[in-house]
């Protein structure tokens, strides 16, 4: 066979030429979705506030970012985009993460201790938090990562189908996936199931109320008592979660958990602490339950140390002096802060193991010793 | 403020009893070097006479025998020499680890990264060296007849817990061997012809019977074991060791400590508890039945939780990070292992399942011991059917049922349901349990008391300062 000697700079130029088309593909095979597409995802919703503005350009009304999109952009929380001027959720009907768990996982102590929950989690965040312990979920777009189809008859079907009687949700915030949140906690309140959330609360009043409509329990995590710290470790701003709290209190019939999540160096100042259990005992009640949770290295805080325990039973001890009857120490276990004390007497009600109850002597909700009520929904 | 410290005359005695009584407990997971390099030598040549006398090797065995001991030999060298040449590092690693463990904050993770190489590495070698013997043994074994055979597995382990003499056979004692023999058949040590007579210090003794001359190897091997090499003299590497084990120990009482939470007042009153029982002049024979008080007493200090964590407690080096569930301490068992082998199941060809049953079953061996050949069969069974159900549901249904399935299938521990009998059997019959092996022990006390202190003036400074409580970042 005749073949024709190529010389070194020829093969040189072939090899650049077939190396750049190989680099090519595999950048083209690897661009996620999300940034490729500007089409709306197969399945997918149109978000219910939002406000058009001119030039096929919106402005998201779902949280207090407000966030300005022209055609093709995504949202903060990398959870709705401006197609062709319409506002799309692209988690709609697109879980990330699907488990049955306990709702004290939620954090829940005070709801249908020992129950468990259907929790379902989208993809997105419209939070920055520097230690998100589930940032591989809420640091990305539903449409870039592995999901399973779940509408909202089948969320509630699975339910049923597994025994379980409470779906939540949990893992990343619900208000990237509203409209899906919304509604499969619409479908499982028509079937009789209770339905439980921990959010942020970073998220305007109307659809927030749209979605706590459907709602049982809510837990709400207060990040910091200080803007400016809030801005640090969340990327968000205060008073918004704040004016979340007193929704729930005023406006819905949820029942209502905060947790509080204390950081070595961030958070962990017990005047601030002070400040925010005396406005949770006067905006939600001396009977709202509140977790302080143990820090564990993760994410962008991965160099700081766990919360040594010391300072979570001095949060404690702070929130309890400033009038919380109910307060938790959170991810760790055993402690004693995981259980439940009557108030009035003092008497340990219920015994925790991590999530796990080890003995619940509650009666009606009532301390078995001094048969006052517990706060909380029981059964 | 300098914790109090117990009466200087009374200690030792606490602790002889503690430790003899938590040896005793623990001699089926005892954790030590199996090797037999580091047994005393004095010993090991009088086990190694005991053993020439009562199989009466003829010289003819003894010179056969003499060939593989130089081999053998060639291997404690450089077992010893390697190990004395990274001790310095693991000191270095696990002090490092410990003081960090001390402060309850978890770890940085070059201090976690360091702490976790070196001991992977330290067995990693000490079970090379084990099989390696192991391999010298059976061909030990083939210079000896049927008859010599059966009198060597006639030999008692000296860590082996004998049967109470008797008709009736004694349950403690047979849920005692029974858990000896799980915890060789998942750590397969040499027997006694590997651990005495082919122990360099059996040298002297075959050569004698073989009536030959003590081979040099043999000779420098002795030399070698005994007063060390010039670079790394015997008693230097006897220090390090110690101070390796004393870490150790340190650690997985900062571990325990770290993963049981006490309160302070909780601490107090262990610690009160002990001082109390250790004020008491009584002899060694009460000493025991106080030892039980003790711990009944200590037991209604913890809470149920505490009590739950401390049954099924493992100790381990590097405490494991698990999210999911902030209650493991240890080497506690959890689901995630099979959570994840079910989601492979489900990927997997039916004809290629049997396979990967197979594997799952081999790490099981080893980490739960053996099961017999019915046991096996049944597991077997109930892992492909397990495995066709779930690859048989939906992607939704076994997202939501993968724990429940996991538990389902979850291995029989059985070495922890021993443990649980003989706790149980030991206590009854007025025997200190599990709760005096970990907890009732001097050095856990002390530690107690410096974790006590470091709390209270954590506490302390809270109280007056509140800003002042602020930990430092790694």
């Amino acid at each position: 066979m005749d073949r024709t000697p190529l010389d070194r700079r020829s093969f040189l130029q072939q090899l650049a030429r077939s190396a750049g088309s190989a680099c090519l593909l595999w950048t083209l095979g690897r661009v996620p979705r999300a940034a490729a597409a500007d089409s709306p995802p197969q399945e997918s919703c149109e978000v219910d506030f939002y406000q058009r503005l001119p030039g096929q350009r919106i402005r998201c009304g779902v949280c207090p970012r407000h966030c300005e999109l022209a055609d093709g952009q995504t949202g903060a929380c990398r959870a709705r985009r401006n197609v062709g001027g319409r506002h799309i959720s692209l988690g709609y009907n697109n879980p990330c993460l699907l488990n049955v768990d306990p709702l004290e996982k939620l954090p829940l102590n005070h709801f249908r201790p020992g129950s468990r929950a259907v929790t379902i989690a989208v993809g997105g965040c419209n939070l920055r938090c520097l230690y998100c312990q589930n940032w591989q979920h809420s640091q990305r777009a539903p449409d870039e990562m592995e999901t399973t189809r779940l509408p909202a008859d089948a969320a509630v079907r699975a339910a049923r189908r597994n025994r379980v009687d409470t779906v939540a949700f949990g893992y990343t915030e619900p208000v990237a996936f509203l409209e899906y949140a919304t509604e499969v906690a619409t479908a499982a309140r028509r079937a009789r199931l209770r339905v439980a959330a921990a959010s942020a609360g970073y998220v305007e009043p109307e659809p927030f109320l749209k979605l706590a409509a459907n709602l049982d329990a809510v837990v709400i995590t207060l990040k910091a008592f200080d803007d400016q710290l809030y801005q640090r470790l969340a990327g968000v701003r205060l008073d918004p979660v704040l004016r979340t709290i007193e929704l729930v209190r005023s406006r819905t019939k949820c029942w209502l958990e905060i947790v509080n999540l204390v950081v070595p160096t961030y958070n962990d100042d017990l005047e601030m602490i002070g400040r925010m259990a005396v406005w949770i005992r006067e905006h939600a009640g001396p009977d709202t339950p509140l977790h302080f949770e143990r820090f564990v290295p993760m994410y962008q805080l991965s160099g700081l140390p766990r919360t040594a325990v010391p300072t979570l039973e001095a949060a404690c001890q702070v929130a309890r002096q400033a009038g919380l009857r109910y307060v938790y120490t959170s991810n760790i276990a055993p402690h004693e802060g995981t259980n439940t004390f009557c108030a009035s007497c003092g008497e340990r009600a219920i015994q925790r193991l991590g999530f796990k109850i080890l003995e619940n002597r509650l009666s009606d909700g009532r301390c078995p010793n001094c048969r006052a009520l517990l706060p909380g929904v029981w059964r | 403020m300098a914790p109090p410290r117990m009466p200087r005359s009374f200690g030792p005695t606490l602790a002889a009893v503690l430790i003899a009584t938590a040896a005793m407990l623990h001699a089926a997971n005892a954790d030590g070097d199996q090797s037999g390099a580091v047994q005393p030598l004095q010993g090991e040549a009088r086990r190694a006479r005991e053993l020439v006398n009562r199989l009466k090797l003829s010289p003819r065995q003894a010179r056969g025998m003499l060939a593989i001991a130089e081999r053998a030999a060639a291997l404690h060298v450089a077992y010893y020499e390697w190990q004395a040449s990274r001790l310095p590092e693991a000191i270095e690693a696990f002090a490092a680890f410990a003081a960090e463990d001390a402060r309850g904050q978890g770890f940085s993770p070059e201090v976690e990264r360091r702490a976790r190489a070196i001991s992977h590495a330290l067995k990693q070698k000490r079970e090379q060296l084990t099989e390696a013997l192991i391999g010298l043994e059976v061909e030990a074994a083939k210079c000896l007849t049927l008859e010599q055979r059966c009198l060597l597995d006639q030999t008692k382990s000296p860590r082996r817990p004998q049967p109470s003499s008797g008709s009736t056979p004694d349950r403690l004692a047979l849920a005692r061997q029974e858990s000896a023999d799980l915890a060789s058949a998942m750590r397969p040590a040499p027997g006694p012809l590997g651990r005495y007579l082919l122990h360099p210090a059996a040298g002297p003794e075959l050569a004698r019977t073989a009536g030959v001359a003590l081979p040099l190897s043999l000779q420098q091997a002795l030399d070698v074991l005994t007063g060390g090499t010039s670079a790394h003299p015997r008693a230097e590497f006897e220090r390090n060791r110690a101070q390796v084990e004393r870490l150790r120990n340190e650690i997985n009482n900062w571990n325990l400590i770290n993963g049981l939470n006490f309160t302070v007042e909780q601490m107090q009153r262990i610690i009160a508890l002990y001082d109390e029982c250790a004020n008491q002049a009584v002899g060694l024979r009460q000493r025991r039945q106080q030892t039980v008080a003790l711990e009944q007493a200590v037991a209604e200090v913890l809470n149920a939780g505490q009590r739950e964590v401390l049954r099924t407690y493992k100790p381990c080096l590097i405490p494991p990070r698990n999210l999911k569930d902030p209650v493991r301490v240890g080497q506690a068992n959890d689901s995630s292992q099979l959570e994840r082998w079910l989601e492979r199941a489900r990927r997997t060809p039916a004809a290629r399942l049997p396979a990967l049953v197979e594997g799952l079953l081999q790490r099981e061996a080893e980490h739960y011991g053996p099961l017999s050949r019915a046991e096996q069969q049944k597991r077997k069974e109930l892992l492909i059917r397990t495995a066709r159900r779930a690859a048989a549901m939906s992607d939704v249904d076994f997202a939501l049922r993968q724990c429940e399935l996991a538990e389902q299938i979850a291995p029989r521990d059985r070495a922890q349901m021993l443990r649980d009998e003989i706790d149980t059997l030991a206590r009854q019959r007025g025997q200190p349990g599990v709760l005096a092996r970990f907890l009732l022990r001097p050095d856990f006390i002390d530690q107690l008391r410096q974790r006590l202190a470091a709390t209270t003036e954590t506490l302390a400074a809270t109280r007056s300062d509140p800003t002042a409580v602020q930990a430092e970042p790694h």
